[in-house]
């Protein structure tokens, strides 16, 4: 699916503004227009009447009509009474040469109906009104260039203050992207008086304390669970097996008797286990050194040799001194621990279990048939490959949890017929 | 042999006392850490066995303060299973050996045992039952004096019986006993099977006896009488 896209807040505020605005310019233009030629209507009319009423005033007095014609008055024509009267006044603009300009000049022409003396006179009156529209489309002409210059400024200015007053915007959501549940970095104040980023930042703490709180009380619930319940699963495990040891109890009793004491063994191993990963979690396994990886393999070899030969299982080393990884020793115990065992428990003896090291890599091998889970799910607690009540399903994830604490990789594939791990250096980022 | 526990939690206590007591040891047991140090002030132990979590200190400080007025009581620290950092300090301190909670009764007994051993009996050391002599100091095993060859888990296994003879050896107690945790308990059960299988062919040679009985399946038990 494509990413949506998205805008900045301020652009966005910015351009509906701007649409805004020019909304606004645009109807006090339209406003300002109308109210140009309700102007212009008015005073041509004015004039108009005043030159109407002069002329009918001249008329009256009997002055011939010609002399009558001027600028303002271009013709003067005696008309039948009969002629249509309905039609009058015309008002029309007109384009009238200039031979002074040497151009064509709006003027408004109307023509009205004088009666005087009997007689009935069609007079046309005449006024240039270029001047007038000019004014009017200078109003546009004002208009649209200082919304454009407004835009300008407007986005000029955005982009400047939007690195200034967003700043702390910014510095919140990187304190955010930086957060990490169970992660013991303090959260730095970002200091700004803008209300909305105070709020943000206020409920963001708060939101952070109860997130902590909530991930403490459950880390406590579950490290306390796993501890405490060691003691008593001791003493049931010893109490169990001193009455297995007893000579008086039946078979059948002795049989019950191991049940308990096989299950109380059982929790007592995942609560192990599960307080050893809460303890990795937690970090409190910090004595980090280079470990010289085929010393520590040729330990744990040594120690499970044995049981693979047991199990008819030939181990095959293929061990360079160049791989060295950065661990704590007592976690490097565990992985190579769990992922041998992992080998001997699983390892089928068509072929050997292979431990072999490059300059960069360490990689676990055994033959087997394919998993009967799948392989994004090796990793996760209590997913197990076999029925087997005994085994706890927490091998791998300890082992992955430690490698992701230690900034190792670890992969898991399937290749004919073989079941890999294998464990390199995760490139640390500067 | 004369031992002080240094143990807060009753019930382990208890079970600890009662473990040892059946094996003749002489057991003292206190619970916090002024009231050992009020004990090893006034009597001589043996050994200590000392679990380092108490509840008015740590218990290192009994193994300084011990190396200090007696240095040759034996020490056993009991340390949680992953706290590497107090198994390390321990031994470091002079502590002889130590040993993870939760373990198996038959485990303290056998480590109490031989670190007995190794601080008494200077030059010979062996145990003898019957036709069996065992030399703990060569690791050496005769049957009707005539030395017979084990593995090194052989006689691990041979010397676990010894120190726990009498008594049923559940399979994951003696899987723990001699792999600790580099296998998984129910993997365990053949290997400890072909294990016991040999043991006991060889422990027959020269008209040895088969002392290792098999209990309901569960475990195994070495028997002094035939």
């Amino acid at each position: 699916m494509a990413k949506k896209r998205t805008f900045n807040l301020l652009s966005r505020i910015t351009f509906f503004y701007l649409l805004f605005t020019l909304g606004v310019f645009l109807a006090y233009a339209q406003f300002l227009t109308s109210e140009a030629d309700e102007f212009i209507d008015s005073d041509l009319n004015r004039r108009f009447s005043w030159i109407e009423r002069k002329v009918k005033y001249h008329l009256d007095e009997g002055t011939p009509p010609d002399s009558l014609i001027g600028r303002s008055v271009t013709a003067i024509d005696v008309v039948s009474k009969r002629c249509n009267k309905k039609e009058f006044p015309i008002v029309e603009d007109v384009t009238v040469y200039h031979d002074e300009l040497d151009r064509n000049l709006l003027h408004r022409k109307k023509i009205v109906l004088i009666t005087s003396n009997e007689k009935l006179y069609r007079v046309e009156m005449n006024r240039e009104v270029q001047n007038y529209y000019y004014f009017r489309d200078d109003i546009y002409e004002l208009i649209i260039p200082s919304f454009i210059v407004l835009t300008i400024l407007i986005v000029l200015s955005n982009a400047m203050l939007s690195g200034y007053f967003l700043q702390p915007f910014k510095r919140i959501l990187e304190q955010m992207q930086l957060y990490k549940v169970g992660g013991d970095k303090q959260l730095e104040k970002v200091e700004t008086n803008t209300t909305e980023f105070v709020e943000m930042q206020d409920l963001f703490s708060k939101m952070v304390e109860r997130i902590d709180a909530d991930y403490n009380h459950l880390k406590e619930y579950t490290e306390d669970i796993a501890h405490e319940m060691q003691t008593p699963l001791a003493i049931i495990r010893n109490k169990s097996e001193a009455l297995m040891i007893s000579e008086k109890l039946e078979e059948e009793d002795a049989r019950t008797i191991k049940t308990i004491y096989d299950e109380a063994n059982h929790i007592s191993r995942i609560g192990t286990t599960l307080n050893l990963i809460t303890k990795i979690e937690n970090g409190e396994f910090t004595d980090v050194k280079e470990i010289d990886t085929k010393t520590e393999i040729e330990k744990q070899v040594e120690a499970i040799e044995e049981l693979a030969e047991l199990k008819n299982l030939k181990i095959e080393k293929k061990l360079t001194d160049e791989l060295k990884f950065q661990i704590d020793p007592y976690l490097f115990d565990i992985v190579l621990k769990n992922l041998l065992k992992n080998a001997i428990r699983y390892g089928a003896t068509e072929g050997p279990i292979v431990i072999q090291s490059s300059k960069t890599e360490l990689k676990i091998s055994n033959y087997g048939a394919p998993l009967i889970i799948s392989e994004d799910q090796i990793f996760k607690r209590f997913v197990k490959g076999s029925t087997s009540s005994q085994s706890l399903g927490l091998g791998l994830a300890l082992v992955s949890k430690i490698c992701k604490v230690s900034n190792l990789e670890i992969q898991y594939s399937y290749q004919q017929k073989q079941h890999i791990f294998s464990i390199k250096s995760r490139k640390v980022k500067a | 042999m004369k031992l002080l526990l240094i143990e807060d939690n009753k019930e382990l206590a208890n079970d600890v006392t009662t473990a040892l007591k059946d094996q003749k040891i002489n057991i003292e047991h206190v619970d916090t850490l002024s009231q050992a140090k009020e004990k090893i002030g006034v009597y001589e132990y043996d050994i200590l066995v000392v679990d380092l979590g108490l509840p008015d200190g740590n218990g290192l400080e009994i193994v300084k303060l011990i190396k200090q007025v007696d240095p040759n009581t034996g020490v056993l620290i009991v340390t949680a299973r992953d706290s590497v950092d107090d198994k390390v300090h321990g031994l470091e301190l002079g502590a002889d050996d130590y040993i993870t909670k939760p373990f198996h009764m038959a485990e303290l007994i056998a480590r109490v045992r031989s670190l007995f051993r190794r601080k008494k009996f200077k030059g010979s050391n062996t145990i003898e039952i019957g036709e069996l002599k065992v030399d703990i100091l060569s690791k050496s095993v005769f049957i009707k004096e005539e030395e017979i060859e084990l593995t090194k888990k052989e006689y691990d296994l041979l010397v676990y019986f010894l120190y726990n003879k009498d008594k049923m050896l559940t399979k994951e107690n003696i899987a723990e006993h001699l792999w600790g945790d580099h296998i998984d308990q129910a993997d365990s059960f053949d290997f400890i099977y072909s294990h016991i299988k040999n043991l006991r062919k060889k422990l027959q040679k020269n008209g040895g006896v088969d002392r290792i009985k098999s209990v309901y399946g569960m475990g195994y038990k070495f028997t002094t009488t035939v």
